[in-house]
């Protein structure tokens, strides 16, 4: 089960320290091997790890991608020919517009619900914990599970929604068949489940702004709108952008939810660019244009990855 | 000080109503799997359930592999964790602890494989998992869900190990331990917060997924919970009951987790998130 970790014990270096016990604390014992060789010995499982799930198998995407499949079999190389068709096929850009679609819908609507929420709870007292963990449980419900429960609260005939809907005087309709409503349901259900994870970082993030800040605030007599905005906001700028990456990436990437909900319809209106590879390939079958798409989601990845990393940075040296 | 006053009842209200949309799909889910089946279909909705039944929790249990899809996820979920854990403490360990040329390169490398999406490498996966005969196997689930969170638990396990003050290894090396001595001995005991937390991180995420389950596995005997569930789904006709008893049943787990280790969750998240 585990065959990266023998290497990592049986490698681990020689226990002669007690031999040359050192003499005075602040001087680090002998050591055999240099902090170098010792590093990469504990990381080299990580990084075979790493090989296994990553680095090996988007090798392998670019190369299906320049070849033609039949199935599991790779055939001839094809050159960029699996992209011209892709880039040719309206899918993709439909693709493209409905992943744009949905990350920004749930973005703004996730944000929407998440800052607020934060502010509310940052001075709650003792009641933030458990409303903490109310708020959070939806995060820990399974993707399938989440479109199952959503698909039945919005049943237009027999759900609670449609009810109250009625009850004001308005016909509900089978909103998950419409094109123009289906994504907006897709977000909210989607959001359903995303929004707490936001909450609990912009909550960490402003409960560790320093009170100071704020009674300086007070002093120039702010009140509590204008110290959220030139106090909280700007002190969790650095969390406001990991937050948004996280979520960008998480939502660009998903295909469980969508693929249970909607499975791309009514019309492709929800088929974003992660399900459109999933379907190319499981349901169709074409492993080589199935990664043509796969290498271009990868590149958009590559993109937000390189953004997360220069806000990390910028973080690390303002703190510094 | 009126201003003041309002605020709070806005922050109220709004609270109160992020609840109502975070509880109401679960709330009537449960509902809906107490009621007797002619309840279910109804206009206008019969809103609880009366009599309370059973019925669709028993026949879930009884008629579908719902226990033995909970098995077979928390065998994989278990493997997944305890590797992941295992590989990731000892490159956080590094990563914390040790100053060395190349470093911060493997570091990055690290937290950009935690960003590759499954979805961009899933058929990849499925083409060496066949080639390598591990394909349908819950040892290619363990080694791809394992070497999947790794990178993630290896960012937390990094940040409660630079949280540690140095004297601890230092004394235990005084008191002639090697340094992966020192770390077996007083750094992994007060790691527990941290392993903890990574852990129910990878944990949840395996028992949840189902893309890579549903992409390296095909036997009934091995398949994973969501895969199962989505499959009930797909071949029994539509009884909203059934679906959701095997819903929260299959939930359950999980909630109860969540619910009694709140804190660790989150200490988890954020110091992934917040931690250089």
């Amino acid at each position: 089960m585990e065959p990266t970790m023998p290497t990592l014990l049986t490698e681990a270096p020689p226990e002669e320290a007690p031999v040359s016990a050192p003499a005075r604390v602040n001087q680090p014992p002998r050591r055999s091997w240099s902090d170098r060789t010792f590093g990469f010995v504990l990381l080299s499982p990580a990084i075979a790890l790493i090989l296994l799930v990553a680095v090996v198998p988007i090798g392998l995407a670019i190369y299906f991608s320049l070849h033609a499949t039949s199935y599991l079999e790779v055939r001839d190389f094809v050159g960029f020919e699996n992209f011209q068709k892709m880039f040719a096929d309206e899918r993709f850009a439909n693709s493209l517009g409905a992943s744009l679609k949905y990350v920004l819908g749930s973005l703004v609507l996730a944000f929407g619900i998440a800052l607020p929420l934060a502010a509310s709870l940052v001075n709650g007292g003792k009641a933030i914990s458990t409303i903490r963990a109310i708020i959070f449980l939806p995060w820990v419900i399974s993707q399938v599970v989440t479109a199952l429960l959503w698909v039945w609260i919005l049943n237009p005939s027999f759900g609670p929604v449609a009810e109250i809907l009625r009850s004001v005087g308005i016909a509900p309709i089978d909103a998950l068949s419409s094109p123009s409503s289906a994504m907006v349901l897709l977000i909210v259900a989607n959001v359903w489940a995303s929004y707490p994870l936001a909450t609990v970082l912009l909550l960490a993030a402003m409960q560790s702004v320093p009170d100071e800040l704020y009674d300086a605030a007070a002093v120039d007599g702010c009140g509590p709108w204008k110290s959220f905005i030139h106090v909280t906001l700007p002190s969790i700028r650095s969390a406001l952008g990991m937050t948004a990456i996280n979520l960008t990436v998480y939502y660009f990437n998903m295909v469980t939810l969508i693929y249970t909900m909607t499975g791309g319809g009514p019309l492709r209106s929800t088929e974003v660019l992660s399900l459109r590879i999933y379907l190319e390939a499981f349901q169709n079958n074409q492993l080589a244009s199935a990664s043509a798409y796969g290498v271009i989601a990868l590149l958009l990845n590559i993109a937000f990855a390189a953004a997360y990393i220069r806000v990390l940075r910028s973080s690390a040296e303002k703190g510094a | 000080m009126r201003g003041a006053r309002t605020l709070n009842v806005v922050r109220r209200v709004f609270i109160g109503l992020v609840i109502v949309f975070a509880l109401a799909p679960l709330v009537w889910g449960v509902l809906t799997s107490l009621k007797p089946t002619q309840q279910i279909l109804t206009q206008p909705p019969q809103w609880l359930p009366w009599p309370i039944t059973f019925e669709h929790y028993i026949a879930v249990f009884q008629s579908s592999n719902l226990p033995q899809y909970m098995l077979n996820s928390l065998i994989v979920a278990a493997g997944a964790t305890i590797l992941a854990l295992v590989v990731a403490m000892y490159g956080a360990y590094a990563g914390a602890r040790l100053r060395f040329r190349g470093k911060s390169t493997v570091l990055m490398v690290v937290l950009m494989t935690s960003m590759v999406p499954g979805i961009a490498v899933l058929i990849p996966l499925y083409a060496l998992s066949v080639r390598t005969g591990l394909y349908d196997s819950h040892l290619a689930l363990v080694l791809v869900f394992a070497a999947w969170q790794m990178p993630m638990a290896l960012w937390i396990l990094r940040g409660f190990i630079e949280g540690l003050p140095h004297e601890l290894e230092q004394a235990a090396m005084v008191d002639g331990c090697s340094r992966i001595g020192a770390f077996h001995r007083v750094i992994l005991p007060n790691l527990r917060a941290g392993l903890g937390a990574a852990a129910l991180i990878v944990f949840l995420f395996v028992w949840n997924d189902w893309l890579i389950a549903s992409a390296l596995v095909n036997s009934q005997d091995k398949t994973l919970l969501q895969v199962g569930l989505f499959q009930y789904i797909a071949d029994t006709g539509v009884q909203w009951g059934r679906f959701m008893a095997y819903a929260i049943a299959s939930s359950i787990p999980v909630i109860v987790l969540f619910l009694f280790l709140e804190r660790s969750f989150v200490r988890g998240l954020t110091s992934g998130a917040t931690k250089g």
